[in-house]
């Protein structure tokens, strides 16, 4: 994983809400969910991901429970709750005009 | 992942509170993530150590991650935990609310009253004393004035052109120095001919003290104001909206004003008020030359303004016009000796006498928020005894003090935040309509409206009262102790000793409170029937007076001046009805007049030093029109024209001060020089007439003949045996017969102009007379009910003493000693309090002090009436109770 990206700030919420949105999973289950859907380029640094899942239950936009695992083992269960839909959608948007406003500038100079 | 069946387990299991996070919650959390990378890096082959050390590393510091999930937890349980205990404070406040609807109602009525009508005054006083004023740098603006103090006169006299050339010229702490005057042009060729009112101003005054920049086209400059320069024009957007319907394409037209074609220059923005001349049509340059103004030394025609250098105080600035007043003294001791010049802040001259009154009235509704919240106050105080069963219940059950009293406070501040939301509607309305009311000269009435402003004020004065009112039962509530509230519940007892005394302290306070406001309004009542009753010098009823503009391009000189205003007093007599009709250069209460310079003859003065006496012009018919009364010789004939002899009518107050003791008639005054002397005859003495204000002393004052000395200022008055307004038609008919070209305008009665004069007393007396009433309202509330809560909390003593023997004469004589003694110490505070304040409104009185004992008395008596009526009811009440249905229900 020597070529993985560091991740832009504030981009983590955006990532863990969005691996949230095909189904509640534990917090082991999110950090393999962006790992593999990027091809392993994204690299989520693991010990940032718990706070960061705490923050975002205590601001509403995930709702966690305790549960039993696939394997039969008690784990915290994150699910979005229909703030952090709404949340997602709208800071997807967001990222998707951001990103492309940035290429299209990095291809108008000598970037491009 | 899990099914529906496991998700609906793990729902039943939930922790209770979003986000409750224990440091065991925390440690589970991170292990079973480390367990399950170390699995799968054991599956892709690595060693159970070396799995660990790799998902370890890749997790980063672990114990710094639990730290900070642990911390962050907590801050956040405890921010949930208190906004779920204010969540529950606020639902059972509002259930208690609903379950006392009569409580509730008449609490948010009275809160709403108080905070209301607190908020409308604010919100006037605000707009008129507080908010800046709507110039670039307000504070740097000064208004300069003649100081005549050292000779008898007001330090705020005009001035005159000399006077303000030479503090423009030397003045170095004044960064631009503008004067300005008015006049009222006809315009003609835009729609009928119309009378204007016009500001005259030097090229500095708009721009650079003002610093006003036109929204469309430009300003004055230095060519503009030449003398002999073309004449061109500035209009307010108000005048350009309305008779020139806003045409964009008004610049380089040409207006005729009073006959002399002016460009328009620009059109000033919308939010452009003047200082003093609020409702300027238009505004153009003065034009004066220095070498020969208009208004030259000794006179008193302008106003000045000016603003301050960067670097420069206020104080600064007036030594320094000291300095340059010493110097115009030594320069031209005959007119300037003595005369200083004063520098004010533009800020006080415009609010002038307004202040007192509204501070007046700010402190006055204040005194009515406070008694509303006392009444608050003694009902919640009052709940509070019925309530201690309850709070002594939840007490046992181990609420806490702090939590007790966090649940008062609850309650507390939603009754005030629904009495200040309904208040922040009834003050809406009540700003408009004090707005509405207030008498039309008010300064500033433009910038009076509903702001951020404001709504601080409302959620300040919202949230004060709610700890107010709110404090004191919470507090003494979250005091009491368990077993006695139950013990006290059980047997319906008094309520305890505290609270029957602070209930009386607060009765007290209400009777204080209301006596200073009622004293308060007492006096300013009494001043107003004096000012209405004073000696005005003249009759105004039955008077009808019009106003006629006299321009210059149609009345060029005196001949021609005189021969209009001879045929129009011709042809007024000739309307049926009229009793007498006369005319005038000024009539009483309508603005400032003139000031000429004179010596008596055979007076021995330093050449050119005068005196100077305020001048009017009148028709033979006036004093008869207005009912004046002659002292001594006789009134202006209409044989007393250009060709006779130069006469002229002094007052009483001229007499005195110039011919004490001796008979004036005869003796003659020269309003020339000593080189050029010009004589008038003195022919009779006049009884003094009030003519700036109700409230104007004597001011020595000289009427000419208007065939001796015409002027272009017209105003004709009537006096009819009829209903005055019904000849005005006839009046407006003649004045077009004789030229269609003039305005005829401000046809009112010389009562209504009275009246007007008497707006911002009225304004002031008639509000302050509302809140008296209102709080002897509200006192008288609050003393009935805590009075017949005493009486109910004691019916069982009530039953014993009539069991006893007890007439009901001596239960009722009981109640109602017990009550006035609460009403005494109140009107004992209150008149100490009045005392006090009412000094603050003596500039507002008028014939009558502020320690008025009749006053005082007539108050203190109504008060003591009102208790007595309150209290009688709870009285009666109690001599009736019937002993033995009372003792059984114990």
């Amino acid at each position: 994983m020597g070529d993985s990206l560091e991740l832009v700030r504030g981009t983590l919420a955006l990532l863990i809400l969005n691996a949230l949105s095909t189904g509640e999973k534990h917090g082991y289950a999110v950090s393999e969910w962006i790992e593999t859907h990027s091809d392993g380029s994204l690299l989520v640094e693991e010990g940032t991901l718990y706070p960061a899942l705490h923050r975002l239950e205590r601001r509403g936009l995930i709702e966690a429970t305790w549960g039993l695992s696939e394997n039969n083992r008690r784990a915290k269960f994150y699910a979005l709750t229909a703030t952090g839909r709404a949340h997602l959608d709208a800071e997807a948007a967001t990222w998707r005009r951001y990103s492309e406003a940035v290429e299209k500038t990095l291809s108008e100079g000598r970037a491009g | 992942m899990s099914g529906g069946e496991d998700r609906s387990k793990r729902r039943a299991f939930r922790l209770p509170g979003r986000g409750a996070l224990g440091p065991k919650d925390v440690d589970d959390e991170v292990r079973f993530h480390l367990e399950r990378k170390v699995e799968r890096l054991v599956r892709e082959g690595n060693s159970e150590e070396r799995a660990w050390e790799e998902a370890l590393r890749r997790f980063g510091d672990v114990e710094r991650v639990k730290a900070q999930m642990t911390r962050e937890g907590e801050v956040g349980m405890r921010r949930l935990a208190w906004w779920d205990r204010s969540r529950q404070n606020v639902r059972f406040a509002l259930r208690q609310m609903v379950r006392n609807a009569g409580f509730t109602t008449v609490t948010v009525l009275t809160l709403a009253l108080g905070i209301g009508a607190t908020t409308a005054i604010f919100s006037v006083v605000d707009g008129i004393l507080f908010r800046p004023l709507p110039f670039p740098e307000p504070d740097e603006i000064v208004a300069v004035w003649q100081d005549l103090r050292l000779v008898g006169g007001p330090p705020d006299e005009w001035m005159n052109y000399d006077r303000y050339g030479a503090l423009a010229e030397r003045s170095t702490t004044l960064e631009a120095v503008g004067a300005w005057s008015y006049g009222a042009p006809t315009v003609t060729g835009v729609g009928d001919p119309e009378q204007l009112l016009a500001g005259f101003v030097t090229h500095r005054t708009l721009s650079e003290v003002l610093r006003v920049s036109p929204a469309l086209g430009r300003g004055f400059t230095a060519e503009d104001d030449r003398p002999g320069a073309p004449g061109t024009v500035l209009l307010s957007d108000g005048f350009w909206k309305r008779a020139l319907g806003a045409d964009p394409s008004i610049l380089d037209r040409t207006l005729s004003l009073n006959g002399e074609p002016v460009t328009v220059i620009g059109v000033l923005p919308p939010g452009f008020v003047a200082p003093f001349l609020t409702d300027a049509d238009v505004w153009m340059t003065m034009r004066e030359d220095p070498a020969d103004p208009s208004c030259p030394r000794g006179n008193a025609c302008l106003m000045v303004l000016a603003r301050l250098a960067d670097e420069a105080t206020l104080d600064a600035a007036q030594a320094e016009a000291d300095a340059i007043a010493a110097q115009l003294a030594v320069q031209y001791p005959a007119t300037d000796a003595d005369h200083g010049i004063f520098l004010r802040p533009l800020r006080q001259d415009v609010v002038g006498d307004a202040r007192t009154g509204l501070l007046v009235l700010l402190g006055g509704v204040g005194f009515v928020l406070l008694i509303a919240c006392v009444n608050v106050a003694n009902l919640l105080l009052a709940r509070a005894t019925t309530r201690a069963s309850e709070l002594a219940v939840r007490s046992a059950l181990g609420a806490g003090r702090g939590r007790l009293l966090e649940q008062l406070l609850t309650e507390s501040l939603l009754l005030a935040a629904l009495g200040g939301g309904a208040g922040l509607a009834l003050a809406w309305l009540g700003t408009d309509l004090l707005v509405s009311m207030a008498p039309a000269d008010t300064p500033r009435l433009e910038s009076i409206g509903m702001d951020g402003r404001v709504l601080a004020f409302t959620l300040l004065a919202t949230l004060f009262a709610g700890l107010l009112f709110g404090a004191l039962p919470s507090l003494r509530a979250a005091r009491g102790s368990v077993d006695v509230g139950l013990r006290d519940a059980g047997r319906g007892g008094a309520g305890g000793v505290r609270g029957k005394r602070a209930r009386g302290a607060l009765v007290s306070g209400q009777v204080a409170l209301a006596l200073v406001l009622l004293v308060g309004a007492g006096l300013l009542v009494r001043s107003l029937r004096n000012l209405r009753e004073a000696d005005l010098g003249f009759e105004p009823a039955g008077v009808l007076t019009l106003q006629v503009g006299l321009p210059s391009s149609r009345y060029p000189d005196r001949d021609a001046l005189r021969s209009f205003v001879g045929s129009l007093e011709t042809r007024l007599e000739a309307i049926p009805g009229l009793a007498a009709e006369g005319a005038t250069s000024w009539l009483p209460f309508t603005g400032a007049g003139t000031d000429i310079g004179f010596t008596v003859e055979g007076e021995d003065l330093p050449p050119d030093q005068g005196h100077a006496v305020w001048i009017r012009r009148i028709t033979p018919g006036y004093p008869e029109a207005m009912s004046m009364r002659l002292v001594d010789g006789r009134w202006l004939t209409p044989a007393d024209d250009e060709r006779s002899g130069q006469v002229v009518v002094i007052n009483q107050t001229f007499a005195e001060r110039h011919f004490a003791g001796e008979s004036p008639i005869g003796r003659r005054l020269n309003l020339g020089g000593p080189e050029e002397p010009d004589w008038w005859e003195i022919v009779g003495v006049a009884a003094d007439a009030r003519y700036a204000s109700i409230r104007d002393g004597g001011r020595v004052g000289a009427y000419f003949a208007y065939a001796q000395l015409p002027s272009r200022s017209l105003r004709v008055a009537l006096r009819t045996s009829g209903d005055p307004s019904a000849v005005a038609g006839d009046v407006r008919g003649i004045v077009e017969e004789l030229d269609a070209s003039l305005a005829v305008a401000e046809i009112r009665t010389m009562e209504s102009i009275v009246e007007d004069a008497l707006g911002p007393e009225r304004f002031v007396t008639m509000l302050l007379g509302l809140f008296a009433g209102l709080a002897l309202l509200l006192a008288m509330v609050g003393l009935y009910g805590v009075v017949s809560y005493g009486v109910s909390q004691r019916l069982r003593e009530m039953g014993v003493r009539l069991a006893l023997g007890a007439e009901g004469g001596d239960i009722r004589g009981l109640v109602l000693g017990q009550s006035l003694r609460m009403v005494a110490i109140g009107l004992l505070v209150g008149t100490a309090g009045a005392l006090a304040l009412t000094r603050l409104m003596d500039s507002l009185l008028f014939g009558v002090g502020a320690r008025d004992p009749w006053t005082y008395g007539t108050v203190a008596l109504i008060l003591a009436g009102v208790a007595v009526v309150a209290s009688a009811l709870p009285a009666i009440r109690a001599a009736r109770v019937d002993p033995i249905r009372v003792l059984r229900t114990e």
